[in-house]
């Protein structure tokens, strides 16, 4: 009788592991498919950006062009468009650090790690130089199913590296690894943004949000990105990506 | 010199040998499509945008003491910055810069010369010309890109140095100082080849055509080599600091005498009397009936004029410095610093001497940091600059130094303290204090900037500045140690308008 117990005990335990590295398991794969989905090599968007200083009044806002180019997961280039005021600005991420170019002093300028909460050059609205960095959700993030329904996933994720958001929370779709919403959270402000992504349309090949909504909670402000042309995987010349040289 | 003229050559001829390894990839293009290269990378840039700002800036200008407040002045600048860029192929770019500026009331400089009694001539004996506009092309650069190699060529701002308000290491052009109309660097017309070695090295130089103070008169000594500026930097990322170390000669031409005021008039007197002797020998010679002398010399005198050739222009003084700087981040401060150690070259003898070297005369710093307030979303930023070559003590200062332009402030330590807090996007409050730490005087800047829309603002703003009698920012100064001047009121209160089209 007791080694019966003993080999119950030893069973359930055995039982609860295996369904606790399924789960991990399945979190990874999820995961993993969502950064698949939004792999690229390289990418060029043209787009606009609208911030909204009050979330809830859509006729006030102001509109700034970008020329975007990426690489990889992790590099990033901006060149402003628009408004003139901040035409020809410049932001190249890499690895964790950006760099900035402003063309009426012809400076360059490198941005501390830890200011990276702060919106990109008081041009980035509701964008962060953290949002707009690169990386993929499995390299940033620790994640956890929080709950799932028949449409979709809400997964937690706790930062791997140092961060500004303590946790983000991530919706995703079951049926295409799209996703819709990402909450962020901060230690001291809870819940302060969301990341709303629509309008979904066949680019290059790949189905992609056109249009993506950052809302900040907080401020009570908005950023909408909306996406006019993006190709990708096609060649790119390294200098935009190269803090030696992507401003010549 | 000479090893630092060939590397800047070598730069360029690597460039050149890559434009001829471009050259033979020709049958690889497609001539169908010049935004594309022979790799097959598109260029999405715009092939051509004109655009621009205009500034409108009323200042008043008031003397308080105590209670009572002097008889204001009024001036207006105009600045006008009309920008273009073109780009004919992918690898090749254009821009240029056209400024228009218009100076009125207490806004033009040549009624500050006039008030300290250094203006060349009185504006009034040429009614014909135009002391208050001025336009003229800024920038006008062409840059080409081949490989790794890079160059820029024209007129152009060379603005290296990791430091905010004071560049140690950028020695080609005037900045602009407590200046709220001038947002661009200067051009300097000049060469720049530089070359990315990788994606964490580079090395770049500089070859100026002209220099610091890009003077309005010609002299034939603008030709010599030897009254080229130039520079030459290695870049490099380690971790997440930036940093370069590098090497510049400035060249700056400067004939304000900073003689004191008693050697300045003995030099004076001794012509006087020199000039009285001669005047009484020829009238002497004269009296006596002795033409054939005197007109013997008006002929040698003439001789020696037309035979002496140009008159040389002895004001040039080159310097030359070993630069360092970086820009990281430590803990949540961004951390900055740029360095520049003045070598000690004799500028009379054109020649190296280490003599009395002093290692703190000879320093020139700016180190700062900064910091975003959590919570409250308030940026601020504290920069120290340390200018060795300063004055030691108030009775030391001389305007003149700051006037021609050799330094941007007369002492050696100041602090600078700035706070900017942006709230909705539209409104922008910022302080600034800048601070003479050795004499305590100081400028405070308070100013707010309304955005109504995304390509106009107001700001209203004032100088405020304050400190001992004869302190430096007190206004008042002592010139030649006999004549005091107040250069500058102690209150200016401005709007400026901004619209970028």
């Amino acid at each position: 009788m007791k080694h019966l117990i003993q080999i119950l005990v030893i069973l359930l335990v055995l039982v609860q592991l295996s369904v606790f590295l399924h789960a991990e398991e399945d979190v990874l794969s999820i995961i993993r498919k969502v950064d698949e989905i939004g792999k690229t090599t390289t990418s060029v968007a043209k787009m606009s950006m609208l911030t909204f200083p009050y979330s809830e009044d859509n006729s006030n806002y102001r509109d700034m062009k970008v020329l975007a180019y990426g690489k990889g997961e992790d590099d990033s280039y901006m060149e402003f468009i628009s408004p003139k005021s901040i035409k020809g600005l410049r932001i190249l991420s890499r690895e964790g650090d950006q760099w900035v170019y402003f063309p009426s002093t012809g400076r360059v300028r490198k941005i501390a790690s830890k200011s990276k909460d702060k919106s990109v050059q008081g041009v980035g609205g509701d964008f962060s130089y953290e949002d707009l960095g690169g990386g993929s959700m499995e390299e940033k993030y620790t994640f956890k199913i929080l709950s799932s329904d028949e449409d979709s996933w809400t997964l937690e994720g706790i930062p791997i590296k140092e961060s500004t958001y303590s946790k983000i929370l991530v919706t995703i779709n079951r049926d295409n690894y799209l996703t819709p919403k990402v909450e962020f959270y901060t230690e001291k402000d809870g819940h302060k943004k969301d990341l709303i992504s629509e309008e979904f349309k066949i680019i290059s090949g790949r189905l992609m949000p056109t249009r993506m909504i950052m809302i900040n909670l907080i401020k009570q402000s908005k950023t909408v990105v909306i996406i006019h042309e993006a190709e990708y995987d096609i060649p790119i010349d390294d200098k935009y990506f190269n803090p030696m040289r992507f401003y010549k | 010199m000479k090893n630092s003229t060939s590397l800047i050559i070598a730069l360029i001829i690597l460039g050149a040998f890559s434009l001829n390894a471009q050259d033979n990839n020709f049958l690889d293009i497609d001539w169908n499509d010049n935004n594309s290269d022979a790799s097959g990378h598109k260029s999405y840039e715009e092939a051509f945008s004109l655009y621009g700002y205009m500034i409108d800036y009323f200042q008043s200008s008031i003397d308080y003491s105590g209670s009572k407040l002097s008889k204001p002045s009024y001036g207006n600048a105009l600045l006008l910055r009309l920008k273009g860029d073109w780009r004919p192929e992918k690898n090749l770019r254009f821009h240029m810069e056209f400024s228009y500026i218009s100076n009125v009331g207490n806004q033009n400089p040549y009624l500050m010369y006039e008030k300290l009694g250094i203006a060349g001539f009185a504006q009034s004996d040429f009614p014909l010309e135009d002391y208050n506009q001025h336009m003229f092309f800024d920038h006008v650069w062409g840059m080409v890109n081949i490989g790794n190699f890079d160059m820029q060529f024209g007129k152009f701002p060379i603005a290296w140095g990791t430091g905010y308000v004071f560049n140690p290491t950028s020695r080609v052009a005037f900045p602009p100082f407590l200046d709220m109309v001038t947002e661009d660097t200067r051009g300097t017309m000049a060469i720049l080849p530089s070359y990315a070695l990788s994606d964490r090295f580079s090395l770049e130089a500089y070859l100026a055509f002209q220099d610091k103070t890009q003077k309005a008169t010609a002299y034939q000594e603008d030709s010599d080599a030897n009254n080229f500026p130039y520079g030459i930097k290695l870049n490099t990322i380690i971790g997440s600091f930036d940093m370069s170390l590098s090497w510049i000669k400035e060249v700056f031409y400067n004939d304000l005498d900073y003689r004191p005021i008693d050697d300045i008039l003995e030099e004076a007197g001794m012509q006087y009397i020199q000039g009285i002797i001669a005047n009484q020998a020829i009238a002497d010679l004269l009296a006596e009936g002795d033409t054939a002398a005197v007109l013997d010399i008006f002929k040698q005198g003439a001789l020696v004029e037309m035979t002496s050739g140009m008159s040389t222009h002895p004001y040039y003084k080159r310097k030359y410095f070993a630069g360092f700087d970086f820009a990281g981040a430590v803990w949540d401060f961004g951390v900055y610093g740029e360095f520049a150690f003045r070598a000690p070259y004799d500028n009379n003898d054109n020649k190296f001497v280490l003599g009395n070297y002093s290692f703190a005369d000879n320093l020139e710093m700016s180190v700062g940091f900064d910091y975003t307030i959590p919570g409250i979303n308030l940026d601020t930023r504290y920069e120290y600059y340390y200018q060795g070559s300063g004055a030691k003590g108030k009775g030391d200062y001389n305007i003149l130094t700051v006037l021609s332009g050799e330094r941007l402030v007369n002492a050696r330590n100041y602090g600078f303290l700035f706070a900017e807090k942006t709230v909705k996007d539209f409104h922008k409050f910022s302080l600034a204090l800048f601070n003479n730490l050795d004499d305590g005087s100081y400028a405070i800047l308070p100013g707010y900037s309304y955005s109504p829309y995304t390509n106009f603002d107001i700001t209203v703003g004032a100088f405020i500045l304050g400190g001992s009698r004869a302190s430096e920012f007190d206004g008042r100064y002592i010139l030649y140690d006999v004549k005091e001047v107040d250069l500058m009121d102690n209150f200016w209160p401005y709007v400026r308008l901004k619209l970028s089209f």
